[in-house]
């Protein structure tokens, strides 16, 4: 058995120019619920306190809170707020958008963390950008404090936090 | 464990491109006739078909699975789509072996396919919602942006440099200087990767494969059914799937438990007790360069750690101890996502075969795997094939 | 079992909006662009011939759907063929009201598998199954290469 002469033609730039296509745009638009878990997380974003989740049977504390535990299989049995510090677990420094075009030289760039929440159980992290820092020096490990939207601007979601800052 | 013994008897695969002419059905059928030639069988020797293949906003087609349907052999067969993420290209003949291994059919056709060149501006669009809608998406975060804290975590732990990092993309983009399907094989050096442009710190432009359009297809047999079409069946000895948490930020980003767990499934299958010295030949997924140094070690082809000081060594290169991307990977054949894994599967066919060509690895091996990756860094799945 | 604490208010309930901000370009393959490109350019409908099975097939394909064979062959067809089935249909795929009915019907070729979905023009006293029908077909500077080359099926 050989596998050589593969098929399919891969169309140049020009070639794809020319060959007949058909466009289509979707127009769909979603409503998520937010369900009772983030419901209450998102809920106590918009008074300025991070939520977790306590299962009296793991004794673990998690982020961000949710209805049951997924390890334990059972509801989890409480909701406590933790701090609004952190440490960085990891972080990037990202110079393109989603649709991959590029930021312009002048547009400051994303610095998306995994930030470890003081108060949560070890490992209990979310994603969040950091801000407030020079990119070169920010490190893992570093000490972090959520910024937040001034109370009367905040709308129950997860951008009541600005950025999380070194403090 | 009262599993049939299963055998992959031929095997199909289209050229990789960043835009293909044919649509999704034809690369199917171009995939699948190939290997159902390279068998000896008709499609009305077909009793089963399975097929992978990724979220449908990639094709810009619900249903793709039934779209894709008579291209890939399935008209009025049993037939079931499967998707477990970019696992899924490693998945596609799992599922095919459960059709075999419980004795449902004798035949099944396994077939992967993805034409992600339809999506505009960039498919990257469609992976929005992999992650959270709430609690993540408002974030207006891009796929790259989880792959660089991972790959930064993971360099942090080990104390590695971007060029150890590096050093996979130069090998796997030569490597697939010598395959038929390639995308973007090119004879690259180091200082072309680390110079490559920055696309999120630590992440350049060279540690990602493309996206692509292709397909892939194996055919799967019984025991009887294998040894009277060849005289070199290569068997399907172990199969595992694991997969972990969607809360991808509260996991240990520097190593792949799952993959662990899925690579233990798989070995303890086929009497496997010692990975890193019974395995010949391994094609770990590449979808970034550092993957296939995490996905070395969630293999256990290596200590903790250890993929990157091995790779500078040589010893993952073609000739050396364990080969490992022999194909050129996802890094250099290209990344038609569930095509991808089904490739890495057809190479340690090729492989154990002894049919690899110009990429054949020296010294007979016997005994490869193969391990495709996938979502919120939560799949792992993974295959061991024995000649 | 339920979860222990539930959200009590309504108000409270809240929900996230969002969208995948992608759109698509086909492109319509190789059996699907000399379909379309026969029809701009020729104003001529063509189908697959297999040469293993003789299976005829529109709208035309690269591979035999019977016996899994690769197709080279396609010869041109009529433009007149068999009314197989209709609908007539009141609101469009977001639920909008038409200003008049579209009338859509699945019409089939003599002795070739598949059809062509389009639009009808043919009065409602006519319109039942089995009559013949005829493609009308822009006029050649107009067309584009797409399904919208066929203004719509009329009576023959």
């Amino acid at each position: 058995m050989k596998i050589e002469n593969v098929p399919v033609k891969g169309l140049s730039s020009d070639e794809y120019e020319k060959t007949l296509k058909i466009s289509w745009k979707p127009t769909l638009q979603y409503a998520w619920d937010n369900g009772i878990g983030i419901g209450k997380y998102l809920q106590s974003l918009k008074e300025g306190k991070i939520l977790a989740a306590y299962c009296e049977k793991c004794g673990r504390i998690m982020l961000p809170a949710r209805a049951f535990c997924e390890m334990c299989f059972r509801p989890t049995d409480k909701y406590l707020p933790v701090k609004d510090t952190g440490t960085v677990n990891t972080f990037a420094i990202c110079h393109v958008n989603w649709d991959a075009s590029r930021l312009k030289p002048d547009e400051p760039r994303y610095i998306p963390a995994v930030i470890e929440i003081d108060g949560a159980s070890p490992g209990q992290g979310i994603m969040h950008l950091l801000g407030n820092v020079e990119p070169a020096k920010v490190r893992i490990g570093m000490k972090v404090k959520a910024v937040w939207k001034p109370a009367d601007k905040r709308e129950g979601s997860i951008t009541d936090i600005l950025f999380f800052e070194p403090y | 464990m009262g599993f049939r013994k299963v055998a992959i008897v031929g095997a199909g695969i289209t050229k990789f491109v960043r835009r293909a002419q044919e649509t999704g059905p034809e690369m199917s059928y171009l995939a699948s006739k190939m290997a159902l030639d390279q068998a000896g069988l008709k499609l009305k020797d077909v009793e089963m078909v399975t097929l992978g293949t990724a979220p449908d906003a990639f094709d810009g087609v619900h249903m793709k699975g039934e779209y894709l349907l008579s291209g890939a052999g399935g008209n009025n067969k049993p037939y079931i789509r499967n998707f477990v993420g970019g696992g899924t290209g490693v998945f596609a003949p799992i599922h095919g072996w459960m059709h075999v291994a419980s004795g449902a059919c004798d035949v099944c056709l396994v077939v992967c396919s993805e034409k992600m060149s339809s999506c505009h501006p960039h498919p990257q669009g469609a992976f929005l919602t992999i992650f959270d809608h709430t609690t993540e998406q408002p974030l207006k975060p891009t796929l790259i942006w989880i792959f660089a804290l991972e790959m930064r975590r993971y360099m942090e732990t080990y104390g590695l440099t971007k060029e150890d990092i590096a050093r996979v993309a130069v090998k796997n983009k030569n490597n697939a200087l010598d395959h038929p399907s390639a995308q973007v094989a090119e004879a690259v050096t180091i200082e072309d990767i680390l110079n490559s442009e920055v696309l999120a710190e630590p992440v350049h432009r060279l540690d990602i494969s493309p996206a692509s359009d292709g397909a892939a297809a194996v055919v799967l047999a019984s025991e009887d059914v294998a040894k009277r079409l060849t005289d070199k069946p290569v068997w399907i000895d172990g199969v595992g799937w694991n997969l972990d948490t969607a809360y991808w930020a509260t996991k240990d980003l520097y190593y792949p438990r799952y993959v662990e767990k899925a690579a233990r499934m798989a070995y303890e299958m086929a009497g496997i007790t010692e990975p890193h010295k019974e395995i010949q030949v391994a094609e770990p997924y590449d979808p970034f360069d550092y993957k296939e140094l995490h996905h070395m070690e969630g293999l256990l082809l290596c200590e903790r750690g250890e993929a990157a000081r091995l790779t500078a060594e040589g010893y993952t290169a073609r000739t050396g101890n364990l080969p490992t991307c022999p194909s050129g990977g996802a890094l250099g054949v290209g990344n038609p996502i569930a095509a991808t894994g089904l490739m890495k599967v057809i190479e340690i066919f090729l492989q154990l075969r002894e049919e690899a060509g110009k990429r054949q690895v020296p010294g007979k091996p016997r005994v490869g795997v193969a391990q495709a990756w996938g979502d919120l860094m939560q799949v792992g799945t993974v295959i061991v094939l024995r000649r | 079992m339920s979860f222990k604490e539930t959200i009590q208010s309504n108000i409270q309930l809240s929900y996230f909006e969002g969208q995948i901000p992608v759109n698509y370009q086909y492109t319509l393959g190789v059996a699907g662009n000399k379909f379309f490109e026969t029809l701009k350019q020729k104003g001529e409908f063509i189908a697959s011939v297999c040469s293993h099975c003789g299976v005829k097939t529109i709208y035309p394909l690269i591979y035999c759907e019977e016996c899994f064979n690769p197709i080279d062959t396609y010869v041109s067809i009529e433009l007149e063929g068999e009314l197989y089935s209709f609908t007539k249909c009141y609101r469009d795929y977001q639920g909008n009201t038409y200003d008049e009915p579209h009338v859509i019907g699945l019409i089939r070729f003599d002795g070739i598998k598949g059809g062509i979905i389009h639009r009808l023009n043919i009065n409602e006293k006519d319109l039942k199954l089995g009559i013949r029908v005829k493609a009308k077909l822009k006029p050649t500077n107009k067309r584009t290469g797409g399904l919208d080359d066929i203004v719509c099926f009329e009576k023959v």
